[in-house]
């Protein structure tokens, strides 16, 4: 899977888990503009595990603000 | 009649026989517990205790939410000994702390306490236990006089002894240890309030809070299989693949379980649900929110209660028609109004802060507990909370106004992201963090400003003059929060600035 794909994996991924109707960009930010609590972020890590068929330590959520944020925590840990 | 923890549990064990008590997830597989398998495992945990001296001594239990955490936690109780529930995440340092003041016999913990466990600096007599320990190699075996003794000390507890020690959250004053009795951990326990005939319940809380233990085992009483989400990461999977017909939750999950189950069916059966009833304590009432739910046939009930009164407490089914309510006293609760502040009276309320005289005389008189809660009744004896005492904004003309029920004025207000109401300079005022759209123009901000102030201005023309907000102050970052994320009000009364 290339950087790219990765990346629109991930925000499909946001979308779906939130059932969110606004517009999802790699900008979103996911507590602010999404209005997401951080139980839903944490819940949402699980089906990134799921799609990605890797794990993803809660304490990496720490630094994750944005849904660039989430992309390039999945993009290094894929390449871990 | 039920004296004991150990009464109780072999009642269980005996009303529940032939039962799957318990299912939980395991590298991806739903595993089950039989009720036999699952006492198995607490009569050889308890014997371990026994063998090794901890008999009624103090057993702290620190690990993530399993059912190997559920097992120690009753072998404790099967054993006569005192359970001493610790937060799985504290680091070492606090857990000094919290041990320096308890001072427990043992520990036992899993490998996400480990770390915490080994670093920390413990008395030297402190036995520390793996849960995960096989428990069949005992470096000692009592002979079978001293275990015959053992077990007619168990035999002999009495209702007013002291069965375990949990702390509140302090998420504002230093977290205390909370002393339950045996009687009143199995009022709570043998409570019949969750009794809705549900199937299987889903346990996300954490076990260590009284929410979370007593609820477990109040449904594992009632025969309901109990469902454990051993991590929150795997909620929807949870409710898939165990498909829990009941689940309990924080206030923050409520919204975004309404977002999840919109495109759900009724109770969710298109997911793969099989929801029914969701369980939720300090639940904000949104009409929304509860409307979705109830259009798939899934209940919300409002749970309210206080970690020192126990597990007897309010549970309300939400309904469109009487929002904010905590409802009625449950069965086997006295409720009293004083000074506008809520007492509790039951057979589970606590016997008192550990170590702590002061504090516990303070809260604690004539077996009423003093909630902290300001509260009204309605004539059809509805209760329904307004605020914290302690947040109590106390004006120099003498009247008395609870911020959080101005703030719960503006809660359908969409231009206002975080309010906070308090007092400066003797003017009731507003702090107010907008929700400004992104990249929003000053005259935009400005717009959103005055729709706010306009609000106010309504706000203000319904209540008396000393309930105004005579001041608001807007603010360009979030309010100051506490690391749980609850506002911190520093002009509260009697508190600092």
């Amino acid at each position: 899977m290339t950087v790219q794909e990765v990346k629109e994996k991930v925000l499909e991924v946001i979308i779906s888990s939130t059932e969110t109707e606004q517009t999802v960009t790699e900008e979103t930010e996911l507590f602010g503009d999404l209005g997401l609590s951080s139980v839903e972020v944490f819940v949402m890590l699980g089906e990134l595990e799921d799609t990605f068929d890797l794990e993803i330590p809660a304490s990496r959520l720490r630094t994750v603000r944005t849904a660039n944020d989430l992309c390039e925590l999945v993009i290094a840990l894929l390449e871990e | 009649m039920t004296e004991t923890m150990r009464q109780l549990l072999e009642q269980m064990e005996h009303k529940l026989t032939g039962k799957c008590l318990i299912r939980y997830r395991k590298d991806g597989k739903v595993m089950e517990i039989s009720t036999e398998a699952f006492f198995a495992q607490i009569r050889k945990k308890s014997a371990y205790f026994l063998h090794n001296g901890l008999g009624g001594k103090k057993i702290g239990i620190m690990g993530r939410n399993s059912w190997e955490w559920l097992a120690t936690l009753c072998a404790v109780f099967w054993s006569g000994s005192v359970a001493v529930l610790f937060d799985r995440e504290l680091p070492a340092d606090a857990l000094e702390e919290l041990f320096e003041r308890v001072e427990p016999d043992a520990i036992v913990y899993d490998d996400m306490a480990g770390e915490a466990v080994c670093r920390m600096n413990c008395a030297d007599h402190l036995r520390k236990i793996p849960m995960a320990d096989s428990y069949e190699r005992e470096s000692l075996r009592m002979d079978p006089a001293a275990w015959e003794s053992e077990q007619l000390r168990i035999r002999r507890r009495k209702p007013e002894d002291l069965s375990c020690i949990f702390f509140t959250s302090g998420t504002t004053d230093k977290s205390k240890a909370v002393m339950m009795s045996e009687s009143g951990m199995i009022a709570g326990i043998a409570s019949e309030i969750n009794d809705r005939h549900f199937e299987a319940f889903l346990a996300v809380l954490p076990f260590h809070h009284m929410a979370g233990f007593v609820m477990i085992l109040n449904t594992m009483y009632l025969g309901i299989t109990i469902c454990i989400a051993d991590d929150l990461k795997y909620f929807y999977h949870c409710l898939e693949e165990m498909k829990p017909d009941y689940v309990a939750v924080v206030p923050s999950m409520l919204p975004m379980l309404a977002r999840k189950v919109k495109k759900g069916g009724q109770n969710g059966s298109a997911l793969g649900w099989k929801l029914r009833s969701i369980h939720c304590g300090g639940a904000t009432f949104e009409s929304e929110t509860l409307q979705t739910f109830l259009d798939r046939k899934i209940t919300v009930l409002q749970g309210y209660g206080a970690s020192e009164a126990g597990g007897i407490g309010f549970l309300w089914e939400m309904t469109p028609d009487r929002p904010d309510t905590i409802g009625k006293p449950p069965k086997g609760m006295e409720v009293k109004i004083v000074d506008g502040e809520l007492y509790l009276r039951s057979a589970s309320v606590m016997m008192g802060y550990y170590g702590d005289e002061k504090s516990t005389g303070e809260v604690l008189r004539d077996g009423w507990y003093a909630t902290g809660d300001l509260c009204w009744q309605d004539e059809d004896g509805y209760l329904y909370l307004i605020g914290r005492k302690k947040n109590l904004i106390i004006l120099s003309n003498g009247e008395n106004v609870s911020p959080e029920e101005i703030e719960s004025r503006f809660a359908a207000c969409r231009e206002i992201r975080e309010i906070r109401v308090g007092e400066k300079e003797n003017r009731i005022t507003a702090w107010i963090y907008p929700q400004y759209s992104k990249n929003s123009t000053e005259k935009e901000k400005k717009a959103v400003r005055e729709i706010i102030q306009n609000a106010v201005k309504n706000y203000n023309e319904s209540v008396p003059l000393y309930k105004q907000i005579q001041k608001t102050e807007f603010s360009e970052i979030p309010l100051e929060k506490t690391a749980s994320g609850k506002l911190i009000r520093h002009d509260r009364m009697g508190g600092n600035a």
